[in-house]
C-alpha cells in the first residue's frame, strides 16, 4: 500500500472517527435538554400549590363571590400544571353523589350532572397502565378524557379532578407522586372557599347588626314619644282630678277620667305589642293553640270590637259573611290579633268617609286568603318595607299624629308564617291598601264543630 | 395605526367582551379585526361576546395557545388577542377558501387565482388556515402544499410571493384547531388577506436549531412518512443514534430533522436550514414522521437539537436588526410576530420566555401583536415563501418609502 492510500486510509478513518464522536455528543445533547425540559415543567408544576397559597389571600379580598372564586381558584391549577381540564365537586351529605360545583377547559358552557361514585377516594389517578374498572371509569367520566388526577376530603366534601386528553408533549403520564400536588391543591381551595365564606357571613352579620342599632335607635327616637306622650296625659289629667276642688263631678272631670283611661288603654296596647314582638323575636316562634275556628265568627267579631274606633274616625268598617261556613286550622288568638292588628292599621290610615272592608276566600285547592282593604291613604313602593320592617312607621303629614309602635305588622307576619303562610301587602298612594294573610291549603276544614 | 388590546378569562363571552369593551371607539372606520383565542376557549362565545361592540366587522384568526400582546404574554389557553385594522391600515378583501380536506395545493391554488384574479397577485399576503384536519388519529393539514399551491400562481421570475402565515393550534398537545373566516368559525378552512399595495413586509426569522447529528440520506420517503435513512428504517437509525428506545420516551415534538441548502460544510448559519419537526414514530412501520411532506429522497438531513441558548441570542440578534430597520424606515403599521408553541419555555424549559425577550428588545410603543402557533410561513433570506418549524417571524409591516 502507497503512501497516498494509506493516508486516504486514515483520513477516512479519520472522518469516521469524527462522526462517531458527534453523533454521539448530538444523542448526548438532545437527551439532556430533554430532561431540562422535563425537569423546568416538574419544577413549574411542582410551584402550583406554592402559587395557590401565595395568590389565595389576594383572591377572597379580590373575588366577589365563592364562583368566580373557584373559578380563579381552578384556573391557576389548570396554568400551572398545563392540564386541559379541571373540576371542584361537593359530596351530597349522606349521599354518595357529588354535585360539580365548577369545571374548567371543555371550551364551550357545559352543565354536567352530578356524579355517583361509590366508596369515594381520597386520591386517584389513571395513566395508560391504568386498568379500566367501575371506579376509573366514574372517575374519567367527570371531565370525560381519559387521563385524571383526583383527590377528595372527607371532612369538607370537597373533591378535585385534573386531567389530560393525551399524554404526549407537555403532558406526562400521571403517577403517584402526584398526590402531594392534588392533595395539596384541594386544601388550599378547601381554605380559601372556606375563609371566603365565613367573610361573606361576617359580612352579613355586621349588615343585620347595623340594621338592629338602626332599627333600636329609630324605636328609642321614635317610641320614647309615643309612651310619654300618654303617661303625661294620664299624669296631667290625673293631677287635675286630683286637685280639683270639693264639690259635684261635673263633666270637665269625666272627660278627664276617659282622657286617663283611653291614655292607659293605648298604652297599654303598646305594651303589649312590644311584649308580643320580644317574645317572637327571643323563640322564633310563639306555642299555637291550634284547633278548628270558624272564620266568620272570627271576623265579625273583631270587626264589631273595633266599631268604636272606627265611628270615631269617621270610617266605616264591615266584614263579609261566607256564603257556607269556613273553618281554619289555627290558634285563635292568635288570628284574632293579626285581624285586630290590621283592620286597627286600616281604620287608623284612613281618613273620614272611607271604607274598611273585611273578606275571606277559598280557592278550588283550599286555600284560604283573608283580606283587609280600605280606602286610606296608601303607601308607595318604597313604603312597603318599610311597614313590614319591626319598628318601622311609614311617615306622612296624615299619620303624624297617629302614633304606634311600627310592630303591627311585622307581628302579622311572624304570626302568619307559623302557620305556613304568607303576608302579601298591596298599596298604591291615595287609593289604599290590602292586606292579604294567605293560609295554605291544609289549613282549609270542612264545614263543622269549630272554635268561635 | 392598528389598535391592539388582549385580556384574559375563564369565561369566554366575557374574554370577547372585555376587549370588545377596550377596542371600541378606537378606530374610527374599522375594517376588519384579527383576533386569536385560547384553545379553552369556546370560539362562537368569544366572537358574540367580541361583536356585542364591534357589530358585524369580519373578525379573521383563529385558535392559538396563547397570545403575545404586551404586557399579557400567556399561554393558560384562557386568553385572547384582537388587532382592529381601519380604512388607512394594511388588509383588503379577505379571501377564504373552505376545501382545505380536499387538498390543501388546489386550495391554495384557488386562493391565488382569486388573488391574482383582484389585481393582488404582487402584494404581501397574509396566510392563516387551521393544522389539524382529525384530532383522533392525528392527521394534519400540512403547509407545504397550501403554501406551494400558492407559489404555483403567485412566485415570479425574480420575485417570489411574500407570504406570512401560519398554521393555527389549539394547545401545545396539538389537541384542535379553528379557523375565524370572517364569518364565523370554520374548520379545513385557508384565509388569505392582501395587506396592500401600499405596503411591504419586513421579517425576521428567528430559529434555534442546531445541528447534532452527521448528515444522513433520505433513501425513502412517502409524502410526510420517512421510512429510510442511509438504507435502514429510519426508525432503528434514529433510536440506535439516540441510545435505545429509554433514552427518549416519546419522538412526538421533540426531535427535529434539518435539511442544509446551499454548501453543506460551510461554517453554521441558522438561516441555511429548513427544519421539520417529527410528528410520530411507528415503531411496526419503521418510519418516522414529520410535520411537512417536503423533504424528498436523496435529501441530506440532520438530526437537529433544540438550542435553547441559541434560541434566545438568535431572538436577541433579529429583534435588534428588526429595531434597526424599524428606526431606518416609516413606522410600522403593524408588528406581527408568529412564535412556534414549542418555543413557550413550558415546552422548551428555556430560562426564560423568548418572547418576553423580543418584547424587551423592541421598542415601545410599537403595534406588537403575537400569537403561539403550529406552523409558520414566511419568506426564506429573501427567497421563496415557506413553511418553517420550531421558528419565531416577526413580521414588520409597514408603508413601502416613496
Amino acid at each position: 500500500m502507497d503512501m497516498t492510500e494509506t493516508r486516504q486510509m486514515r483520513l477516512k478513518r479519520e472522518i469516521e472517527y469524527y462522526r462517531r464522536e458527534c453523533n454521539d455528543l448530538g444523542a448526548r445533547l438532545i437527551r439532556l435538554q430533554e430532561e431540562q425540559s422535563r425537569a423546568f415543567r416538574e419544577a413549574r408544576r411542582s410551584r402550583t400549590v406554592a402559587r395557590l397559597i401565595r395568590e389565595a389571600y389576594g383572591l377572597i379580598d379580590g373575588t366577589d363571590s365563592p364562583e368566580a372564586l373557584r373559578a380563579r381558584l381552578l384556573e391557576i391549577v389548570l396554568e400551572s400544571t398545563q392540564c386541559d381540564r379541571a373540576a371542584l365537586l361537593s359530596r351530597r351529605e349522606g349521599s354518595n353523589q357529588f354535585d360539580i360545583l365548577h369545571v374548567l377547559g371543555f371550551g364551550n358552557d357545559v352543565s354536567l350532572a352530578a356524579v355517583s361514585l361509590q366508596d369515594p377516594p381520597r386520591f386517584f389517578l389513571t395513566n395508560s397502565s391504568t386498568l379500566l374498572n367501575e371506579q376509573s371509569h366514574a372517575i374519567t367520566a367527570i371531565l370525560r378524557i381519559p387521563f385524571v388526577l383526583w383527590a377528595y376530603d372527607p371532612g369538607s366534601g370537597l373533591a378535585m379532578a385534573v386531567g389530560n386528553a393525551s399524554e404526549a408533549n407537555v403532558s406526562r403520564p400521571f403517577e403517584p407522586e402526584d398526590q402531594e400536588l392534588i392533595e395539596g391543591a384541594l386544601s388550599v381551595c378547601i381554605d380559601v372557599l372556606h375563609r371566603k365564606q365565613l367573610e361573606m357571613e361576617l359580612q352579613r352579620a355586621m349588615v343585620e347588626a347595623k340594621a338592629g342599632r338602626d332599627a333600636h335607635a329609630n324605636f328609642l327616637a321614635g317610641f320614647s314619644h309615643e309612651l310619654r306622650t300618654p303617661l303625661n296625659a294620664i299624669l296631667g289629667f290625673s293631677e287635675l282630678i286630683r286637685e280639683a276642688p270639693e264639690g259635684p263631678f261635673d263633666d270637665r272631670y269625666r272627660e278627664y277620667a276617659g282622657h286617663v283611661y283611653d291614655s292607659g288603654s293605648h298604652l297599654l296596647q303598646l305594651i303589649t305589642e312590644i311584649l308580643e314582638f320580644a317574645s317572637l323575636e327571643n323563640s322564633g316562634t310563639v306555642p299555637l293553640d291550634e284547633k278548628p275556628v270558624d272564620l266568620d265568627a272570627v271576623m265579625t267579631s273583631v270587626v264589631q270590637s273595633l266599631q268604636s274606633l272606627a265611628k270615631e274616625a269617621g270610617v266605616s268598617v264591615s266584614a263579609d259573611r261566607f256564603a257556607r261556613p269556613v273553618r281554619l286550622l289555627a290558634d285563635q288568638r292568635a288570628l284574632r290579633q293579626m285581624l285586630t292588628n290590621l283592620v286597627g292599621n286600616a281604620i287608623k290610615f284612613t281618613p273620614p268617609g272611607g271604607t274598611v272592608g273585611v273578606s275571606a276566600a277559598l280557592d278550588e285547592e283550599g286555600s284560604v286568603a283573608i283580606r283587609v282593604a280600605d280606602t286610606g291613604i296608601g303607601m308607595s313602593m318604597e313604603q312597603i318595607p318599610v311597614a313590614l320592617r319591626p319598628f318601622g312607621r311609614v311617615a306622612s303629614a296624615y299619620t303624624s299624629g297617629h302614633g304606634g309602635s311600627g310592630l303591627g305588622l311585622p307581628i302579622c307576619l311572624s304570626l302568619v308564617e307559623q302557620h305556613g303562610g304568607r303576608l302579601v301587602l298591596d298599596s298604591e298612594p291615595g287609593t289604599g291598601t290590602t292586606v292579604s294573610l294567605l293560609f295554605p291549603a291544609g289549613r282549609s276544614l270542612p264545614a263543622g264543630d269549630a272554635v268561635s | 395605526m392598528v389598535e391592539i388590546a388582549a385580556a384574559r378569562h375563564t369565561d369566554s363571552r366575557e374574554v370577547g367582551r372585555l376587549i370588545g369593551q377596550h377596542l371600541a371607539g378606537t378606530v374610527p372606520k374599522a375594517v376588519w379585526a384579527l383576533a386569536f383565542c385560547g384553545g379553552k376557549h369556546d370560539p362562537a362565545a368569544f366572537l358574540d361576546g367580541l361583536r356585542e361592540t364591534l357589530g358585524t366587522l369580519p373578525v379573521v384568526g383563529g385558535s392559538a395557545p396563547g397570545v403575545i400582546a404586551p404586557p399579557l404574554i400567556s399561554y393558560a389557553g384562557f386568553e385572547a388577542a384582537v388587532a382592529l385594522f381601519g380604512e388607512e391600515d394594511p388588509g383588503g378583501p379577505i379571501l377564504v377558501d373552505h376545501g382545505l380536506a380536499e387538498g390543501e395545493r388546489e386550495a391554495g391554488r384557488r386562493l391565488a387565482a382569486r388573488l391574482d384574479a383582484g389585481g393582488w397577485a404582487s402584494q404581501p399576503v397574509l396566510l392563516l388556515y387551521d393544522s389539524i384536519a382529525c384530532r383522533a388519529p392525528l392527521r394534519l393539514h400540512p403547509a407545504s402544499p397550501l403554501v406551494q399551491g400558492l407559489r404555483d400562481v403567485l412566485d415570479r421570475p425574480g420575485a417570489p410571493a411574500v407570504i406570512i402565515g401560519s398554521g393555527l393550534i389549539t394547545d401545545l398537545n396539538l389537541g384542535d384547531s379553528w379557523v375565524f373566516d370572517g364569518a364565523g368559525v370554520a374548520k379545513h378552512c385557508a384565509v388569505a388577506i392582501p395587506l396592500g399595495q401600499a405596503f411591504e413586509v419586513v421579517t425576521e426569522v428567528m430559529h434555534g436549531c442546531r445541528p447534532a447529528s452527521s448528515f444522513m440520506t433520505i433513501t425513502r420517503i412517502e409524502g410526510a412518512e420517512v421510512f429510510e435513512l442511509d438504507g435502514r428504517p429510519a426508525y432503528e437509525v434514529i433510536i440506535e443514534w439516540l441510545g435505545g428506545e429509554a433514552a427518549l420516551p416519546g419522538l412526538s415534538l421533540s426531535l427535529t430533522l434539518g435539511a442544509k441548502h446551499g454548501d453543506p460544510f460551510a461554517p453554521f448559519d441558522e438561516n441555511a436550514y429548513v427544519n421539520r419537526l417529527i410528528l410520530g414514530a411507528d415503531r411496526a412501520r419503521g418510519s418516522i414522521t414529520i410535520f411537512e411532506p417536503d423533504f424528498s429522497a436523496g435529501e441530506q438531513v440532520q438530526v437537529m437539537s433544540r438550542d435553547n441558548q441559541l434560541m434566545l441570542d438568535s431572538v436577541r440578534r433579529g429583534a435588534a436588526a428588526a429595531a434597526r430597520r424599524i428606526a431606518e424606515g416609516e413606522s410600522p403599521a403593524l408588528c406581527l410576530y408568529v412564535d412556534c408553541a414549542g418555543r413557550a419555555s413550558v415546552r422548551s424549559g428555556a430560562e426564560r420566555e423568548e418572547s418576553g425577550l423580543l418584547c424587551e428588545i423592541l421598542p415601545k410603543g410599537l403595534p406588537l401583536f403575537g400569537f403561539y402557533s403550529g406552523v409558520e410561513v414566511a419568506p426564506m433570506a429573501e427567497g421563496p415563501s415557506m413553511p418553517l418549524d420550531w421558528t419565531g417571524v416577526l413580521a414588520v409591516v409597514r408603508r413601502r418609502s416613496r
